[in-house]
């Protein structure tokens, strides 16, 4: 559930936040109630937004922790900031908000905190979505703030990154049809690789897995769709992995660029290296 | 401003009606005998229906063609078969009876088309809806429900507690005749809430009239008859002791109100089988063998009142006193148990029988009709007829000396003024330009039920006849704001990371009633147009950290491939809005915004169904992965979640045999208490993280290959020594790691695990020996290219003659790679389509 402001209900009944008192939040409450009288519909609309009884009772409940209201003020002044807070999923550059955390406009740290929150719904959204160009950028400007913060988003990248393994190896070993790359067309970015080379040592092995069942599925379409191979090999190039994996990655982005010229010896290189690419991928002693 | 003014509880043994009028309550008395009470109790004398106290009578008569404690099977797909009419009755047809009864203590002139009618507070939607509808067949138009907590607390916090006095934490603790409830209630600034509720909808007195039965009569009756099988027949539908299995419930309950007055009852009844001359019974059953007997049950209700102080971090300190409602709190020993085990303060002051009524009708005082009103008030002379229409709102009840008041007005010509003013002249708005919208703090008398005028004014200053234009508030009453919810409505989900669904939440338990809200949820997968897959939207309620099998569905959305005008695409948005009215009626609509397509439906449901086989199966599934569960935790030295499961593990084993034992033709509720009972265990159970498997699983994994390699480690004397030293650290550096529930990080260190041990595999001759030695045993069939394979192994051997460590690590990789891959893939669940 999304930050919202109580200060929104404040606003659309000229209440100025500073003559806020347990006298005034009655008083408000009594009138905010009594708009529930007037209408049989479930909501009442404040300032264009729809409360029910429960949010309105739960955002009066708010206010009367009067502590809190410099958090709200700070928020509620940065009309920007306000709307990331409350609707994290729809901003389009996440991580540009996150600067302000270290600014001086936003300082109380429950202020912090809720930005923070919202930068996490905003990171697992567009990590969702396989879209990987916020998550680099907000990771970037993670890595400043605190230990807990990184271990959450950790946790959500991590789980990310293991649907995008089976994901890639599940096209990988599917029979070809049209349009059937269209959910692995990220593979075509390169901020999906910067966003792998920007994860710290824990993620080495799982950044290695993705690679290995990226030259695997590079190696099994290529035949299929050599453009689409060729975009997502040349990517691939940047990917800080394993030495070996590095040093196929670049032999078959090669043979890829060769790949239509039609020498035996290429398709006899492709060859070999699918045998390695299998063997790397399941390379364990049972 | 009209309000329904009218209240009723609808008890499992007894019911009232209570109306209220201008601040005053008022329960109607029977016509009939001038009790207050009547008996939830309907008898059917051929095509005669008896209601009530007379109703009762017959129980000893002609006990089959009598019914009672019908309440605790609202919303079930029971029937009552009524052998004097040879038909069915519902549980709700039967409670519309009594709801009509009760509707006859009014005088004909006032006879109200709208009702508050109590429920328990962890009734659910099912039962919710059945209580609804035998509102509806008894005749009335617009049925409102409150719960039974709210409805006492308002009843002793109006009545019984000044201002000063009722401040502070109170457990309002309802022992009824069928159901338990227990609610925490706050007051602060002369505001009461409902902070949290627990209950049990199949606990009350009628199961300590069945404890009475069972364990303290039918021993007896067994000595003094010789009847061996009396225990196995007596509850059994057409058996031989069904007749005398009401009797001695009724004698049951007689000698429980006696042992409340006296230290010993009698029991006395006629013992009569078809085929044996009757014979007179008489024995009897004292205090002490009674307060032993409910101990563990009274204990029972005790539990909730800890989980309710462990939800709000609270302690007994915080509460000021518990208030008892409910005929089975005037028992003294559930008194004195309270006191003792809780160390607050016990209240009963109020009257345990009529609180709730009395409450209700409270609330009914401040409820607002939705039905048309039709009553005007009549012009006053002098004033000039008009075609405005006013609209007002403000709350009936308040502790507050003021109150908000808001109107809307319709067809106001312009350039009119309105004032507002208090019949005793105590308040006077003055003359204000009057706007489609006004509000108005108005200044109440202390005490008094406060009376005002809006009166409206044309442009020449004549009044003119507004309907609707008085207005009556009750100062020194508590008002509420609403219900709140007493479970969680969720929403099931796909969770594909692990492997199964998850309920997500919607809305929390506790939040205030009516509530809507819309949420946007992307697509799992691909649901082509014309395919028989289907995107489900499932709405369950109950508890949101448990798995959705745990919980009660109260409504299925399923859009088939064949509805879709195209195809739905991964990660396309599905746009669901739910509505929970505050009586609890759902409503659900889904859009569709890749193919712009939109489904709307109601969940009304007021029957479900128990199949005992089903909840057989289901209990003995819940207790196998219970089982499994426990050898998982201790493999992970989890010895607290193990003594945990364990409990619960004994109480699901319980829950087994109470199960094979159930039949049925049972006359009792066995099978819906231990459906009840099931949920609770399943609830435990899941809370403790236990339906995450895939993290049990790679603990399981981890702990093998850990297990191999201190086995290597310890048998194996070439392992050089820098090998040793990386293990140490890499085991070191993780150990915290088999805490975690984290699947990510778990599996990282089984990655970390696997690359090691191929390592030391690799780089240890003897290891790598063993390892060739291993493949070699393989059957043919786990190769791809077997002839190849045959060539390697050779090559091995040689390689092996003449220990060349290189070439036998080549020819193993080699091998290894032509091993057919095992599938290990798990079979992945279809899910609903909705994601996470």
């Amino acid at each position: 559930m999304s930050y919202q402001s109580p200060l929104h209900i404040l606003e659309s009944f000229d209440i100025d936040v500073k003559q806020l008192d347990q006298e005034a939040i009655v008083r408000l409450r009594k009138r905010l109630l009594a708009e529930f009288n007037l209408t049989r519909e479930t909501t009442i609309k404040i300032n264009k937004k729809e409360y029910t009884k429960d949010e309105v009772i739960n955002q009066i409940d708010t206010l009367k922790n009067l502590d809190d209201l410099e958090t709200h003020i700070q928020l509620f002044r940065n009309k920007q900031i306000l709307k990331f807070c409350e609707q994290p999923k729809k901003a389009e550059n996440p991580a540009d908000i996150l600067s302000v955390v270290f600014d001086d406009e936003v300082t109380t740290s429950n202020a912090k905190a809720i930005i923070l929150e919202a930068e996490m719904t905003a990171l697992k959204y567009h990590l969702n979505m396989l879209d990987f160009l916020a998550p680099h950028k907000i990771m970037r400007f993670i890595y400043h703030i605190g230990i807990e913060n990184v271990e959450d988003a950790y946790e959500i990248i991590g789980s990310t990154l293991e649907h995008v393994e089976d994901l890639i190896d599940g096209i990988s070993q599917d029979t070809y049809k049209k349009g059937k790359y269209e959910h692995i067309k990220f593979l075509k970015r390169l901020d999906f690789y910067q966003f792998l080379n920007e994860l710290p040592e824990d993620f080495a092995i799982t950044r290695n897995n993705i690679a290995v069942s990226i030259i695997n599925l590079t190696v099994r379409i290529q035949q299929k769709d050599i453009s689409f191979v060729r975009a997502i090999s040349k990517n691939l190039l940047w990917l800080n992995c394993d030495p070996e994996n590095k040093r196929l990655i670049k032999e078959n982005h090669k043979a890829y660029l060769s790949l239509g010229a039609g020498t035996s010896s290429n398709t006899a290189l492709i060859f070999r290296i699918i045998i390695v690419g299998l063997f790397l991928l399941r390379a364990c002693v049972r | 401003m009209e309000t329904i003014d009218y209240g009723i509880d609808l008890g499992t043994t007894n019911s009232l009606i209570a109306k209220y009028s201008k601040g005053k309550v008022e329960v109607f008395k029977n016509p009939v005998g001038f009790k207050e009470t009547l008996p939830s109790c309907v008898a059917f004398r051929g095509e005669r229906i008896i209601v009530g106290d007379k109703a009762r009578e017959y129980i000893v008569k002609d006990p089959l063609n009598v019914f009672s404690a019908f309440k605790r099977k609202m919303g079930t797909s029971e029937k009552y078969l009524i052998p004097s009419l040879m038909s069915y009755y519902s549980p709700v047809g039967l409670s519309a009876m009594v709801l009509k009864e009760l509707k006859n203590f009014i005088p004909d002139t006032q006879k109200p088309s709208s009702i508050v009618i109590t429920i328990p507070a962890s009734f659910d939607t099912v039962q919710c809806n059945a209580t609804k509808e035998a509102g509806k067949v008894a005749g009335f138009e617009e049925v409102v429900l409150l719960q039974e907590p709210i409805a006492a607390s308002l009843a002793f916090f109006n009545e019984k507690m000044n201002d000063a006095g009722s401040l502070g934490k109170w457990l309002v603790y309802d022992l009824g005749g069928g159901t338990f409830d227990i609610a925490l209630i706050t007051i602060d600034n002369d505001e009461m809430r409902v902070v949290d509720h627990e209950g049990d909808n199949f606990l009350g007195g009628v199961d300590l009239d069945q404890m009475i039965v069972t364990q303290l009569i039918l021993p007896r009756l067994k000595e003094i008859t010789g009847k061996g099988d009396i225990d196995s027949l007596i509850n059994q539908r057409n058996g031989p002791y069904e007749k005398l299995y009401y009797i001695l419930l009724l004698k049951a309950e007689e000698a429980k109100k006696e042992l409340s007055i006296n230290e010993s009852a009698e029991i006395e009844f006629t013992f009569e089988i078809e085929g044996e001359p009757a014979r007179d019974i008489y024995f009897e059953i004292t205090r002490a063998e009674f307060e032993t007997l409910i101990a563990s049950k009274i204990d029972y209700t005790l539990d909730f009142v800890q989980k309710i102080f462990d939800r709000n971090n609270l302690s007994n300190t915080d509460i000021k006193n518990v208030i008892l409602i409910g005929g089975s709190t005037i028992i003294p020993y559930v008194r004195k148990r309270i006191a003792e085990s809780t160390g607050i303060p016990v209240n009963f002051s109020a009257d345990p029988s009529t609180a709730v009524a009395v409450g209700a009708a409270y609330y009914a005082g401040a409820k607002i009709k939705t039905l048309e009103n039709k009553i005007s008030d009549t012009p006053s002379e002098n004033v000039l007829q008009s075609d405005v229409h006013l609209q007002v709102a403000y709350n009936k009840t308040t502790k507050d000396m003021e109150e908000y008041v808001t109107a809307l007005f319709e067809n106001l010509p312009t350039n009119c003024t309105y004032r507002i003013v208090r019949a005793d002249g105590g308040y006077d708005s003055g003359i204000k330009n009057a706007l489609t919208k006004i509000g108005e703090f108005v200044m109440l008398k202390a005490n008094a039920v406060n009376q005002f005028t809006i009166k409206v004014y044309d442009e020449q200053n004549n009044e003119l006849a507004i309907p609707n234009a008085k207005i009556e508030i009750t100062q020194g009453l508590f008002s509420l704001y609403g219900q709140t919810l007493p479970e969680d409505i969720c929403i099931e989900v796909d969770d594909l990371n692990n492997n199964t669904t998850i309920s997500e939440v919607i809305f929390a338990r506790n939040s205030i009633l009516p509530l809507k809200k819309t949420i946007f949820k992307e697509l799992s997968r691909t649901i082509k147009k014309g395919s028989t897959d289907s995107l489900i939207i499932n709405i369950l309620e109950g508890n949101q950290s448990v798995h959705p099998s745990a919980n009660k569905v109260i409504g299925v959305i399923e859009i088939n491939g064949s509805m879709l005008e195209s195809d739905l695409v991964f990660g396309s948005d599905v746009e669901i809005t739910l509505e929970i009215s505050e009586s609890r009626e759902i409503s659900v609509s889904a859009v569709l915004t890749f193919t712009n397509q939109t489904f709307n439906h109601i969940f009304n449901p007021m029957e479900k169904y128990i199949s005992i086989t089903k909840l057989r199966e289901e209990l003995r599934t819940l207790r196998n992965e219970i089982n499994r569960s426990i050898e998982k935790v201790l493999e992970n030295d989890d010895y607290e979640k193990a003594a945990f499961l364990n409990d619960i593990l004994e109480v699901s084993n319980s829950l087994v045999k109470d199960a094979s034992t159930l039949r049925e033709g049972d006359m009792d509720e066995r099978k819906y208490q231990l459906e009840e009972q099931k949920r609770r265990v399943a609830t435990q159970y899941y809370n403790v993280g236990m339906n995450n498997s895939p993290v049990y699983d790679k603990k399981e994994k981890i702990q093998n290959i850990k297990m191999y390699i201190d086995h290597i480690m310890t048998h194996h004397n070439d392992i050089p020594e820098n090998i040793k030293e990386e293990y140490k650290i890499l085991i070191d550096t993780n150990h915290e790691i088999m805490k975690s529930t984290n699947h990510f990080q778990l599996n990282g260190f089984y990655m970390k695990l696997d690359k090691f041990h191929s390592k030391m595999v690799y780089n240890v001759p003897s290891l790598l020996i063993n390892n060739f030695v291993y493949i070699q045993g393989l059957p043919e069939s786990q190769f791809k290219n077997y002839k190849k394979v045959k060539k390697l192994f050779e090559q091995g051997e040689k390689a092996m003659e003449k220990a060349n460590h290189n070439e036998l690590l080549a020819v193993c990789k080699e091998i290894w790679s032509e091993v057919k891959e095992e599938s290990t893939e798990i079979e992945k669940i279809k899910g609903t389509g909705l994601g996470s």
